[in-house]
């Protein structure tokens, strides 16, 4: 049996790897994907003070620190029974519609950009940021700019732009300044022309071309699963709040419940090759690790979030919506390179609430905190830009952690990841190829999902490498290929 | 968020302490920064965050030296180096330090100087606080070549 490993190396206990078997025929038998897991966590947290939760869990994912930030102030919030003001509820919601753009447009341009805005002939030498700062110069420079002024909105609330210290439990830390409101009033502005532009660009550069809607519509990339995402009373995708709505792979609505109650309707299966729990609903029980109607296996992220709405929160985001059903003419839609797209819309549904926030009279109010009763439990839930994120917390009678529990995004998304990794890696080898395409290809499969393998992970050679490894059928390594 | 480009006044210099306090060594470059005297012209920046974020709070800088733990050196031993742009990464969703700054250059912004401070860690960091003894002996140096570094 031959064995190609692509191996994404992290500082972490444990690696993300995904391992591709091949059988004697030269046929894939097998793929699987190992992702780390944060053990030891819930044993250093248990004991500490409850208020130091959203700066604690905040610094296991340097990339997304402002989900954790929040997911935990939410979970604390519940458990102390308070009711958060809404000059403080707008801060919150303000700094994560910024964060949510932040994050989308740098995806969207600079990593999963040269999947999407170089065409598929540029060769390997190019096919890089650099090659896409090549190609779109303007957008490129217009593209840093907005991001550094989104990243200033972060920092006008959050207090920090590069981790946020602002949400307390029941609240915020401060009042924003009115000089403030007005600075992220004309900063919004910039953001959502910025969205405007770049859905130009999508429809003039990139849906035209025949290979990208290829891709978009390949089978191999057709995953049908369950989604989970937060919507607000109107349906619409919610990123800081809201019920957490599940969708069948046909579309009906299976439940729309509070982030606790929703927690319950999620079990947790463990298979021996990986640290990761691969989450399943329970309505469906565990069938094993294939999609399918009646397997409980769902999907969260951008795709998931749009599936699981009936309409988009703003209006230039609901246009875009629109296009995007109409193209594919069914939902849900299913097609897992769709995420890029998806994620599109979400970006320009972010920068127009942003823009829509900053207005309110409400933003500066001086009521910032609200009254903390008991400690108890609390479940804390948002939408990370790669999907749904719970924190649960059990607190003593002290205020202190007796039980945490995090589900993160690319844990719910471990099983759908597999399995889309595993078709492409099908598709591909029985075409014959066994080489950097099939590497890229995988990785596209596998980028889609914006997926984090690397909480904490931040150290200075500043690349986690990819390789893959091909073996023969006896364990001779043949070829070793890295991104 | 300073934006950079040749003609502005550019701020002197920046230490960046990049770590995580909660996972033991991983926090080296947090106490290293605890060690400095405050100097003009110098600030001194705690970071959760690397790549396109870092690198954006960077513009503005004439010098930065960035310090870090690095599993890859031997645990304590202590390495200054110019940061430079590293092979492709395709499979993480935040791009390194190195080539944020490569594509601001390439983007025309003005773009600091940057060195690195590695400070050798174990491979595996678990969760907790305070430093091992091997890289709690690596202090004085670090705290050393920062202080020259600063001097240069």
């Amino acid at each position: 049996m031959r064995r190609i490993t692509i191996d994404p190396i992290t500082r972490l206990e444990g690696h993300g790897k995904i391992l591709i078997y091949l059988d004697e025929e030269g046929k894939l038998r097998d793929a699987i994907l190992q992702v780390p897991e944060l053990r030891g966590f819930e044993a250093f947290v248990r004991g500490r003070r409850a208020e130091e939760m959203p700066q604690i869990t905040e610094r296991i994912c340097g990339v997304c620190p402002e989900a954790h930030h929040l997911a935990s102030a939410k979970a604390l919030d519940a458990a102390f029974g308070a009711e958060v003001p809404q000059p403080a509820r707008l801060q919150r919601e303000l700094f994560y519609n910024a964060y949510i753009f932040s994050d989308h447009l740098l995806h969207l341009v600079f990593l999963g950009g040269p999947d999407l805005l170089l065409p598929e002939d540029v060769g390997k030498a190019e096919r890089n940021v650099l090659g896409v700062l090549q190609r779109f110069p303007e957008l490129g420079r217009q593209v840093i700019e907005v991001r550094a002024q989104a990243q200033r909105i972060l920092a006008l609330i959050g207090g920090k732009a590069i981790h946020p210290v602002f949400a307390l439990p029941g609240g915020v830390a401060r009042p924003l300044p009115k000089e403030a409101q007005t600075e992220i009033a004309a900063i919004a502005a910039r953001l959502v022309e910025l969205g405007k532009t770049m859905i130009g660009v999508f429809h003039e550069e990139i849906l035209p071309r025949p290979e990208y809607q290829s891709l978009l519509l390949a089978e191999e990339a057709w995953l049908p699963t369950h989604y989970m995402g937060l919507v607000d009373g109107s349906l619409a995708p919610n990123f800081y709040d809201g019920q957490v709505r599940v969708v069948s792979a046909q579309g009906a609505e299976l439940f729309r419940l509070p982030g606790d109650q929703a927690l319950g309707r999620i079990g947790e299966h463990w298979e021996p090759w990986t640290y990761v729990k691969f989450p399943y609903l329970r309505d469906f029980g565990w069938k094993g690790l294939r999609a399918g109607p009646d397997s409980g296996i769902y999907r969260v992220g951008p795709l998931a979030r749009l599936n699981v709405a009936e309409r988009m929160a703003t209006p230039l985001a609901q246009e875009e919506y629109e296009r995007f059903l109409d193209f594919f003419g069914e939902k849900p839609v299913h097609a897992t390179f769709a995420y890029h797209w998806a994620r599109l819309i979400e970006m320009v549904q972010a920068a127009e609430t942003v823009a829509l926030l900053a207005k309110d009279p409400a933003l500066t109010g001086t009521e910032v905190r609200g009254k903390l009763g008991r400690p108890g439990e609390g479940v804390g839930v948002v939408e990370a830009a790669r999907g749904t994120l719970f924190h649960h917390y059990v607190l003593s009678p002290e205020g202190l952690v007796e039980r945490a529990n995090l589900i993160v995004a690319t844990t719910h998304n471990a099983p759908g990841i597999g399995l889309s990794v595993k078709e492409m890696a099908r598709a591909l080898v029985e075409k014959g190829k066994l080489d950097e395409a099939l590497l890229n290809r995988v990785e596209m499969a596998f980028r889609a999902y914006d997926p984090c393998l690397a909480c904490a992970t931040h150290f200075l050679p500043g690349g986690i490498p990819v390789a893959v490894e091909v073996y023969d059928a006896h364990g001779n390594l043949l070829r070793r290929l890295e991104g | 968020m300073p934006m950079g480009t040749c003609s502005e006044g550019l701020r002197a210099k920046a230490v960046v302490a990049l770590g995580n306090p909660d996972r033991v060594d991983d926090g080296v470059a947090l106490r290293v920064l605890s060690l400095l005297s405050p100097a003009q012209g110098v600030e001194f920046l705690p970071s959760l965050k690397t790549g396109m974020d870092l690198a954006l709070s960077l513009l503005g800088y004439e010098k930065v030296l960035v310090v870090d733990a690095d599993p890859a050196l031997p645990p304590g031993e202590v390495r200054l180096v110019p940061l430079a742009a590293g092979a492709r990464r395709t499979f993480v969703h935040g791009l390194g330090l190195a080539e944020s700054l490569e594509l601001l250059r390439g983007a025309g912004f003005a773009v600091p100087e940057v060195w690195a401070l590695a400070i050798g860690v174990p491979r595996v960091l678990p969760f907790g606080r305070g430093l091992s003894p091997e890289v709690e002996g690596a202090l004085p140096k670090a705290k050393e070549v920062v202080e020259a570094w600063l001097r240069s």
